[in-house]
């Protein structure tokens, strides 16, 4: 069957029948119905993008990890390293820290704020996460 | 008018410059609007397909891969735009096994053909090509008008290759056939 492609002979014939052809105005129509396809804008990269883009997460972090150590939450004391930061890292913050516990004694208080912080910490992920997939 | 290739013109589109277009409008036109008048066997229905058709691709430029021809492509959106038209499939698939392919000699048929002149050979062959189905029309517009390959009439159509192959034979054969038989016609 491989001469259906080596006949040339009803080609030439074929050929020489013309095609149907559209209306006159076929091309203006088309070019009436389409938009100028944007060229795309290359946007440059922050040189730290992703220094930039991480500090959401480690400023959030941060908040969180200062309020689980200044909390009285009882499992904290199981955590190694937690007499490093009482005796030195502690000390340095240690007005804002003392503050921050007559703030977190009360449950409500501290319950709200994670809360909240765990709010604030995923509205930021989605923020990002919607400016990146819909670009 | 001489065209350049196509992605010439695809290259300018993508860098803004959408008026470059229309000359690929004008260079597919006509097989784009015949593809969609077999199919839809409507003139005010084939245009208006075909135009859909190159605003559709247009559109879609830039997810245009290149892996096959722009023409492919473009013939593959029309078709399917048109078989989505009739909402129904044109093309059926004929199995294989089911498919005599009769033993038939083209030396015998060609010579009767080659005694007449040209024009006489276009007489007969239109006569021959309208009696053909629209979908055997269809398949020899894009094998001998768009010089589309069995694969790639395969990919446009979703038919697979052998069966391309099987259905452009029985074309070929059938015109032939009457080709002679009007011939003979005329001798008597």
């Amino acid at each position: 069957m491989n001469d259906v492609i080596k006949d040339d002979f009803l080609a030439g014939l074929i050929k020489k029948v013309p095609l149907e052809s559209p209306s006159d105005d076929f091309v203006d129509k088309v070019m009436a119905g389409i938009e100028t396809i944007p060229v795309p804008v290359v946007e440059k990269q922050p040189y730290f993008h992703w220094m930039r883009s991480s500090l959401p997460y480690l400023g959030a972090a941060m908040i969180v990890v200062l309020i689980l150590i200044s909390s009285d939450i009882p499992y904290l004391n199981f955590i190694g390293g937690k007499v490093y930061f009482s005796s030195f890292f502690l000390k340095i913050f240690q007005p804002f820290l003392n503050s921050m516990k007559t703030l977190l004694s009360s449950r409500f208080i501290t319950y709200s704020l994670l809360i909240g912080v765990s709010a604030g910490f995923l509205f930021i992920i989605d923020k990002l996460f919607s400016r990146r997939f819909s670009a | 008018m001489k065209y350049q290739d196509d992605n010439f013109y695809i290259e300018k589109v993508l860098n803004g410059d959408s008026s470059a277009y229309a000359a690929l409008v004008a260079k597919h036109k006509n097989l784009v609007f015949s593809i969609a008048l077999k199919v839809l066997n409507n003139r005010e229905d084939a245009e208006e397909i075909a135009q859909d058709a190159f605003v559709k691709a247009f559109h879609s430029l830039r997810s245009f891969e290149r892996k096959s021809k722009f023409s492919t492509w473009l013939y593959r959106i029309v078709y399917n735009a048109a078989i989505s038209r009739t909402r129904k499939r044109v093309l059926e698939t004929i199995p294989m096994d089911n498919y005599v392919i009769h033993n038939y000699s083209e030396e015998s048929l060609r010579p009767g053909v080659d005694e007449v002149d040209a024009n006489e050979q276009q007489v007969l062959l239109n006569k021959a090509m309208k009696n053909l189905s629209d979908e055997d029309n269809l398949l020899i517009t894009l094998f001998y008008h768009g010089n589309n390959s069995i694969e790639e009439i395969s990919s446009i159509t979703g038919l697979s290759a052998s069966n391309v192959k099987v259905k452009l034979h029985r074309i070929r054969k059938k015109l032939y056939d009457d080709i002679s038989m009007m011939m003979a016609e005329r001798m008597n």
